[in-house]
């Protein structure tokens, strides 16, 4: 079970990038096109931040003692 | 295409594997989904890739408090009051001094960059966190579960894993089977724990690989006891042997954005 603090802990361990990735699209739920174009980025790059953040998370959530 | 979505008729290999960060989260297109699957079947490195961050993407919406924002702006002077008294009113006496710091913490630690973003981003994060299953006033938070599926019979080694997504409709189904009878036809079934069964569709199970599913039915997730899956039989309204069942009542739940 993940708790709100293995997941704080977790997003503040991982690169802005990939954090800020993860949060608009997922948590604010905004379109990857227009955190693409606000970042000037192409959308795939938005993507790709969204699954390497996603691996990232994995590895920091596990040094905070969470399992899959 | 969607807004999630590049004009690449054939991407290759990496292309794909990032795809899968917005497949498992819940946010491609019904087509772009379908081709993701259809890339899934064929490619091990690409489940292998789906199967590392699955269980971060399922375990991500279960999370009640997400404070860590990345952001690009600093946050106004007012907001960590304003976030605290919305905690306070939320949880009462639950809110904590040690929370209440924690709080404090994380809003420090984002300082230097830009405020708007961050006042908009902790702000929605916050009532992410408050919001439960039942009560989001906006309807767009809506429930996973993540199944296992078990062998129902020795005959058949029948095992997978999945998720389950409700939407005000009924019940999406992502699943991958494998250890079926190759060129067997199986029937998925939602079951409520009243025994009321609803057919979400058939499939062909494989010769040397896993199955892909993208399947649904019209009953509720909270109304469902498990999922089972049955030889499919000609004859319509009969049941097959079932060969694999999912326990969904006790399975993890989460909430994800629609």
């Amino acid at each position: 079970m993940l708790t709100s603090w293995q997941l704080d802990e977790a997003l503040a361990r991982i690169s802005p990038e990939h954090r800020l990735a993860i949060v608009e699209t997922h948590y604010r739920g905004r379109p990857y096109a227009e955190v693409a174009a606000e970042l000037g980025v192409p959308v795939g790059t938005i993507r790709s931040r969204v699954f390497y953040g996603l691996r990232a998370l994995r590895l920091a959530l596990e040094e905070t003692g969470w399992s899959a | 295409m969607s807004e999630t979505g590049d004009d690449l008729p054939q991407p290759d290999e990496r292309v794909w594997r990032e795809m899968l960060g917005a497949y498992a989260l819940g946010h491609l297109s019904e087509d772009e989904r379908r081709e993701v699957d259809a890339r899934l079947v064929d490619s091990v490195r690409l489940r292998a890739d789906l199967d590392e961050i699955r269980p971060v993407a399922l375990a991500l919406p279960r999370a009640a408090r997400p404070a860590a924002t990345a952001t690009l702006e600093a946050p106004p002077p007012e907001l960590e009051d304003r976030i605290l008294a919305r905690i306070a009113a939320e949880r009462g006496s639950q809110a904590s001094d040690l929370e209440r710091a924690r709080a404090r913490r994380q809003l420090r630690r984002n300082g230097g960059i830009a405020a708007t973003a961050l006042a908009a981003a902790a702000a929605v994060l916050f009532a992410v966190a408050i919001v439960r299953d039942d009560d989001d006033p906006t309807g767009q938070v809506r429930q996973t579960k993540l199944i296992q599926l078990a062998a129902a019979t020795s005959d058949v080694p029948a095992a997978g894993s999945g998720t389950l997504i409700g939407f005000g409709w009924g019940t999406q189904i992502q699943m991958t089977v494998q250890g079926l009878e190759p060129g067997t036809r199986y029937r998925v079934i939602l079951e409520a724990p009243g025994g009321e069964r609803i057919d979400a569709g058939t499939f062909q199970a494989l010769a040397d690989r896993p199955v892909v599913c993208n399947m649904s039915g019209d009953l509720q997730l909270p109304d469902m006891g498990r999922l089972v899956i049955e030889e499919a039989t000609p004859e319509p309204g009969t049941s097959g042997e079932v060969v694999a069942t999912a326990d969904v009542v006790n399975a993890p739940t989460g909430t994800t954005r629609a």
